[in-house]
């Protein structure tokens, strides 16, 4: 039985290793913010999820001072960051975009007709009047951050 | 000591190694937020596999509350970012412009 568990474990903490590094190679290689946004959530959720969940097996043969309370915990900070890491990063997002930031298509500028009108995703208006003229340009962040969006389509 | 918690660790200190790499480089806000973000992450598992290899449980418990704080701290963040300043109301998605 402990064998078992001896291995469960090494095949979860070597998995969750490995995502882990494969998460943090793409933050540094993938070409921008939205993509990179994927390679962090990877190591949020599947890395950090396998290494708890090979911990948690560990804490069925650990010799002494180690029970169900453990276990117990290891699961809460599982369910935690199941639960926080996607939240955390739609609102990273979402505060990009309403930033002013773009994702890079192949070539070709970001469409902004498709954030008017009846096409755009986030309920109550367009997301670029978000933009707020006054801290834009103090972090470096939104090149593109054209400024016919900033007084028109508010009242719409 | 265990081998598996020494791979482990060492597999989570090159991921924080590459984080910190892309929050001194990226070059907007958003990115350094994202890498410091992941780094928290990082070291939340990094203290539950300290308090397995050192076989002390009460580790579990920094673990959690650092869990809680990184998400806090992600949000409080943005919303500097967002409005540069702590005490303003909640976004207003009508008004604002």
């Amino acid at each position: 039985m402990e064998y078992v568990i001896e291995i469960l474990t090494w095949l979860c903490l070597l998995t969750g290793g490995f995502f882990c590094m494969v998460g943090g190679l793409g933050l540094i290689r993938l070409p921008d913010f939205y993509s990179r946004t994927h390679a962090g959530g990877i190591t949020d959720t599947l890395g950090a999820g396998m290494i708890i969940v090979g911990l948690m097996f560990q804490t069925f043969v650990q010799p002494h001072g180690w029970h169900w309370m453990a276990f117990v915990k290891l699961w809460g900070i599982l369910a935690f960051l199941f639960f926080t890491s996607p939240t955390g990063g739609h609102a990273l997002v979402r505060a990009a975009f309403s930033h002013g930031l773009r994702p890079q298509l192949s070539g070709e500028a970001f469409d902004e007709s498709l954030m008017e009108g009846e096409n755009c995703p986030v309920p109550g208006g367009s997301l670029s009047t978000l933009g707020d003229a006054g801290t834009a340009d103090d972090h470096g962040a939104g090149a593109d951050h054209d400024a016919d969006d900033e007084g028109g389509a508010t009242s719409a | 000591m265990d081998l598996k918690y020494i791979v482990l660790m060492i597999a989570i200190g090159v991921t924080m190694v590459l984080a910190l790499v892309r929050a001194l480089l990226g070059p907007t806000v958003f990115d350094r937020i994202l890498a410091v973000n992941m780094f928290s992450t990082k070291t939340v598992v990094l203290i539950a596999a300290l308090g397995f290899m050192t076989d002390r449980p009460d580790f579990l418990d920094l673990a959690l509350l650092y869990a809680l704080v990184n998400f806090m701290g992600t949000v409080a963040v943005l919303k500097f970012v967002r409005y540069g300043s702590f005490d303003q109301a909640t976004a207003n998605w009508e008004n604002e412009g």
